[in-house]
């Protein structure tokens, strides 16, 4: 931290690209602790800490653990195929809730975040439904993005009859961007010339190499709404255009702050909140 | 915050041990199969119905014979979400419904020096960052997955588990006969978890289910704080050696909302409790206490002995009293920068399309505005959803630096006059009920 606090008075000098180099160095630090957590608590049987197989005590210990952790743990698999109720969707539901609401189609103004006809999708959820009982069919809401109006479009999908039951529209509202659009973003950032910082931190951690794609990034989108929260002249269209911004890390490597950057997906442009 | 902080002893097991929980429904896997061989499991002849449909169902007989059993799923925006929710006493021949939802409804991080907030859920989603949970994190427990459309994978979301809270009662009488006699028993909590990743902040959405009846819901921050909010004196606190390196304050407003099943039906009555000095006794000062009818829409702020509770109108208890759960609220600093943030709690009448209490972006509601905030306009309950308001200030200090000790923010919902007595009294006190006064 001490030399890192010298980065940031230096940076006061240096102006924002020293800025984000000492955030990269502090990440840096916190991604080293977090990764000899987890070695700390899979080293007993090799499993992997995210997602691995996992077998009843396999919890064996936590660092310092004494050995209450060695309980039986039980692991039960996700819900596959079609329900009824009120439990999680399955992936087979979230998939036959998409191609229903593709097959119903949209309107020819709808856009893409890519330009193409049609909209984006965003995400599924199952509908909030308090007099659900166990036998209740499963009724399902999509999202899309439509960038030709720019608009977030609901249909509502019955899982049982295979029907659209509704579309409701909205201006002004923007839920979380989905994988496709953040990546989208971080591409346009990579690209714009207020991406330079975003570019040389990424050389500084990888030693020397050169950012061009998304893919060489670990994203977290976020949608960013002035309707919602305070923002910069500049940025006031975000809520009605459609903007991310990014938590960013280097793939196995260390975080890169840029979440002062905010990309209006609606426009293809790149704006700051400082 | 003192009952919470009580119940951070997650990780406090060992008594899980001593005390194994039965678990009676499906998610106990293999554990079931050894608990079916207790004693104790034979009191209840027939099976569960199954509440959730084809999902399994949580559900699970605390060792003082008091059964929870609820739905689970996981949303995008809101994360876990707890269905169904009913509670089974030792001695009540059938559950009684108290939720129909629970569910985180924000998480809005601004940060002191004005440059920057986080709507956690509206903007990210607490499911959409989901994470696996481990069997460490989970001892002795159940790890439930779902598949989370974002991620377009399964996620090891939810653990189940059981953890002691200490004492339940203790007592020390004489018995008819003259003789002394202690009456003391442990407590214990049905545990539901999961965690959300974002950025370098970790949140765990945490639902405790008491023997006693008592709902905790609590929200706990870890993680790291933020490596890139830096700020100069009076937002924030010099973190490390020295005084140049400033970790920005910041708020955590967390909201979760509430839509009740009192006795299987959403017709709930609301009421607000005040109590105000009423003069001066000959021994002390008289307080008289008066209730409040909600029957329209309210956002409200907490005050001295002031409470609320949520009646059915379907249900009393052996005593004949209408069976109520009362909001029992902790500390809360209120974020006075946003109108949705200033208010303690709100009661708006049921709207499928309000999920939120901030950014709230369901298309059906357009026109209704996207905060809780501009849904109170006076509307008549007839089905009252409570918005639970809780703010945490944190002004961050050395030992928060990586990774974060958990800090804790919530409430509890407590049973007032759902059962005649405590669930938990010993079956020799339990002809008792209106004699020990
Ligand atoms: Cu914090």
């Amino acid at each position: 931290m001490t030399e890192q606090g010298e980065d940031q008075r230096s940076g006061a000098r240096d102006g924002a690209r020293a800025r984000t180099l000492r955030r990269a160095l502090w990440g840096a630090g916190a991604a080293v602790a977090a990764t000899a957590a987890m070695i700390a608590v899979t080293l007993p049987n090799g499993a992997s800490a995210h997602g691995g197989p996992t077998a009843a005590g396999a919890a064996a210990s936590t660092g310092g653990a004494d050995g209450a952790g060695a309980a039986a743990v039980t692991e039960n698999a996700a819900p596959q195929g079609p329900q009824t109720g009120i439990g999680p969707l399955t992936e087979a539901e979230v998939d036959r809730a998409k191609s229903l609401a593709a097959r119903h189609g949209t309107p020819p103004g709808y856009r893409t975040a890519e330009g193409t006809q049609g909209a984006e999708y965003l995400d599924t959820d199952l509908v909030d439904a308090p007099d659900a009982t166990s036998g209740t069919p499963r009724r399902v809401e999509v999202l899309f993005y439509d960038y030709g109006h720019d608009q977030l479009v609901k249909q509502t999908v019955d899982l049982t009859t295979g029907t659209v039951e509704r579309t409701d529209t909205a201006t002004g509202v923007q839920p979380p961007p989905s994988n496709d659009e953040t990546r989208q973003a971080a591409a346009l950032l990579i690209r714009d010339p207020l991406g330079q910082g975003l570019r040389a931190d990424f050389a500084a951690a990888t030693k020397g190499q050169t950012l061009t794609s998304p893919a060489q990034l670990r994203l977290r989108g976020m949608s960013f709404n002035a309707g919602e929260q305070s923002a910069p002249a500049g940025l006031d269209q975000c809520g009605t255009h459609r903007c991310v911004r990014l938590f960013t890390q280097v793939r196995g490597g260390p975080w890169i702050d840029t979440t002062d950057y905010v990309i209006d997906l609606s426009d293809h442009t790149v704006g700051r909140i400082h | 915050m003192n009952i919470l902080d009580a119940r951070r002893a997650l990780g406090a097991t060992s008594a899980l041990l001593l005390l194994p929980a039965l678990f009676t429904g499906t998610l106990g896997g293999t554990a079931a199969a050894a608990a079916r061989t207790a004693p104790a499991a034979v009191r209840r002849t027939a099976p569960a119905p199954a509440p959730c449909g084809t999902a399994r169902p949580i559900t699970r007989t605390l060792p003082s014979g008091t059964r929870w059993t609820m739905c689970w799923r996981m949303s995008g925006t809101k994360g876990l979400v707890l269905e169904k929710i009913s509670y089974q006493p030792k001695k009540e021949p059938r559950p009684i419904t108290v939720l129909a939802s629970a569910a985180l409804a924000q998480v809005d991080v601004p940060y002191d020096s004005g440059s920057v907030e986080y709507n956690d859920l509206s903007d990210i989603g607490f499911g959409n960052t989901a994470v696996d949970i481990g069997p460490s994190e989970c001892p002795g427990g159940s790890i439930g997955s779902a598949y989370i459309p974002q991620q377009g994978q399964n996620v090891k979301a939810l653990c189940v588990t059981t953890a002691p809270h200490g004492y339940a009662y203790r007592s020390d009488v004489t018995d008819a006969h003259g003789n002394p006699k202690k009456y003391t028993a442990q407590g214990s909590d049905l545990v539901v978890f999961s965690v959300s990743q974002l950025g370098w902040y970790e949140y765990v959405t945490q639902w405790n289910f008491s023997d006693d009846g008592t709902i905790t819901a609590k929200v706990g921050a870890t993680g790291d704080l933020s490596p890139s909010d830096y700020s100069g004196q009076g937002t924030g606190w010099p973190i490390g050696r020295g005084d140049h390196d400033r970790a920005t304050s910041h708020y955590h407003s967390v909201f979760w909302r509430l839509d009740f099943d009192l006795d299987g039906s959403s017709r709930a009555k609301v009421e607000q409790y005040d109590t105000k000095r009423a003069g001066q006794g000959s021994g002390s000062a008289v307080l008289k206490t008066t209730a409040t009818p909600v029957t329209r829409e309210v956002a409200a702020t907490s005050a001295l002995r002031r409470w609320w509770r949520v009646v059915s109108t379907a249900g009393r208890n052996g005593d004949q009293h209408p069976r109520s759960w009362e909001l029992v609220q902790q500390h809360s600093d209120h974020y006075d920068a946003h109108a949705y943030t200033s208010k303690d709690l709100y009661v708006t009448q049921y709207r499928a399309c309000e999920q939120l209490a901030s950014g709230n972006s369901d298309p059906a509601c357009a026109g209704r505005g996207t905060s809780v905030d501009r849904w109170v306009d006076g509307e008549t309950l007839s089905h009252p959803v409570m918005w639970v308001n809780v703010g945490f200030h944190h002004i961050p200090r050395d030992e928060d630096q990586s990774p974060m000790p958990l800090h804790w923010q919530g409430f509890q919902l407590s049973p007032r006059d759902v059962t005649a007595m405590s669930p938990l009294t010993p079956d020799a006190l339990s002809g008792d009920d209106g004699q020990g006064h």
